[in-house]
């Protein structure tokens, strides 16, 4: 059996890109809030994550550590004083979509502005935690080996997060608790 | 009570707000090669100097085991200092000639910058040591970029001013770089203004600006002809300066007076 050539690896990487760009970009934005921070990160990400590619060899495995290298990334960003002192949005509107009923995007959109705003305010490990366990769906002990910590550290974050964005949550009007049903 | 599927869905059509965007794979996979080679560069380095500082060590103990042994001069040396001094931040911050340079350049526009009333000093809560003197850090994308930070004062309150210079190709627009999120002006941007000025630099500035998430703020982005890009915000958060005033320092005049002061 030969040794898989750079090229081989080179496309392996490429059909990774293509496959993960979007959940990559997706769960960066839920991380720090911002689309072109979130972008950044991504290319940040696949950076350190090509410096390693010839050893990953688990296509299973890749996609959690691909995750590892982003959540690193960007908790590596956090503690960078500029940005810790300056919480930044810089929220560009969405483009209109011509098939998309206008009263709908925007009850969709101020949805979303509320969610933001209040994961904003949850503690940057807590954050992560609810969103690798409510929106990656991961287990509590795959949670644990890509934030680095035990499992019972998980439950814990992860408590707190919630309790968090509850707290955040409920500055928000009844109205709009209903509508997000939360 | 949180439904768990609910918050599911709603992190979902929050995380579909986000466009990915377009990833040139052969320049991701450049950069990557570009790193690996300045990294083994440092290790090559680093090892050669560890070469070398054991032979001195060796040589060091070879000569002073053949003199006469002083007390006095075998005291151990106190460890904690050796420790700090070993101690830093995560990358080795750049005061390089182009800090130097921009140095001087705040030093000589600072008059016409900074608006009468207010005196610039450290900030309490986040002290950062060198106020106002440019510091380079590598950027994501392996570029350095040069911040400027410290504290506003005058008779009302505490505003805190951060002074970011990059570098872009000459000719770039005005738009979003490395996470500096504050680009042209967007249609529902009601207080952004935006302004080319004399020289051909394209600047927004968003006095007294309140985006969602974030603190009262007033910030300007300027991309200038030769790629000098440059961002100014001066924030006036809770919990980041001792007394904030109740309005962000600087109108879009003043802030747009940061849009010429450096050249890269």
């Amino acid at each position: 059996m030969s040794l898989p050539s750079r090229s081989d690896d080179d496309g392996r990487f490429e059909a990774f890109v293509a496959r993960s760009n979007g959940p990559l970009t997706g769960l960066a934005y839920l991380l720090c809030g911002d689309r072109h921070f979130a972008n950044d990160l991504v290319q940040t990400c696949l950076i350190r994550l090509y410096r390693v590619w010839p050893r990953v060899r688990d296509t299973d495995s890749v996609d959690a550590y691909a995750r590892k290298i982003l959540l690193r990334c960007w908790l590596n960003e956090w503690r960078r004083a500029w940005r810790r002192s300056e919480s930044r949005d810089g929220v560009v509107p969405d483009r209109p979509s011509a098939d998309a009923d206008p009263a709908m995007r925007v009850g969709q959109a101020h949805r979303n502005d509320v969610l933001r705003a209040a994961l904003a305010r949850v503690a940057p490990r807590q954050r992560a935690a609810v969103v690798l366990r409510y929106w990656a769906q991961y287990s509590v002990s795959e949670t644990a080996r890509i934030l680095r910590c035990s499992e019972g550290t998980v439950k814990s974050q992860t408590a707190r997060g919630l309790a968090a964005l509850r707290e955040a949550m409920a500055q928000l009007d009844t109205d709009t608790l209903e509508e997000l049903h939360l | 009570m949180m439904d768990n599927q609910r918050l599911t869905n709603g992190l979902q059509q929050l995380a579909d707000e986000a466009e990915p965007r377009q990833i040139d794979v052969s320049s991701v996979i450049g950069k990557a090669k570009a790193q690996q080679r300045n990294r083994r560069a440092v290790l090559g380095v680093s090892g050669a100097t560890a070469v070398l500082l054991a032979g001195a060590l060796y040589t060091t103990v070879q000569v002073s085991d053949s003199l006469p042994m002083d007390p006095a001069a075998a005291r151990p040396t106190s460890t904690g200092t050796t420790a700090k001094q070993e101690q830093g931040p995560p990358y080795q911050p750049i005061t390089d000639a182009r800090a130097h340079k921009f140095d001087s350049q705040l030093a000589a526009a600072k008059a016409d910058l900074i608006p009468a009333g207010f005196t610039v000093g450290d900030n309490p809560v986040h002290p950062v040591g060198d106020v106002l003197r440019f510091i380079g850090s590598p950027g994501p994308k392996g570029e350095v970029d040069y911040t400027a930070q410290g504290m506003l004062t005058n008779a009302d309150g505490t505003a805190t001013i951060q002074i970011w210079v990059l570098k872009n190709p000459p000719g770039t627009a005005l738009e979003h770089y490395y996470g500096q999120v504050f680009g042209p002006c967007v249609v529902s941007e009601s207080n952004c203004v935006r302004r080319t000025l004399s020289d051909g630099t394209q600047a927004a500035a968003r006095p007294n600006a309140r985006p969602s998430a974030m603190t009262p703020s007033s910030i300007m982005s300027a991309q200038r002809p030769d790629g000098t890009y440059i961002q100014v915000v001066t924030n006036v958060g809770e919990r980041t300066t001792p007394k904030p005033l109740a309005v962000p320092p600087f109108d879009a005049d003043q802030l747009f007076k940061f849009a010429t002061a450096f050249t890269w």
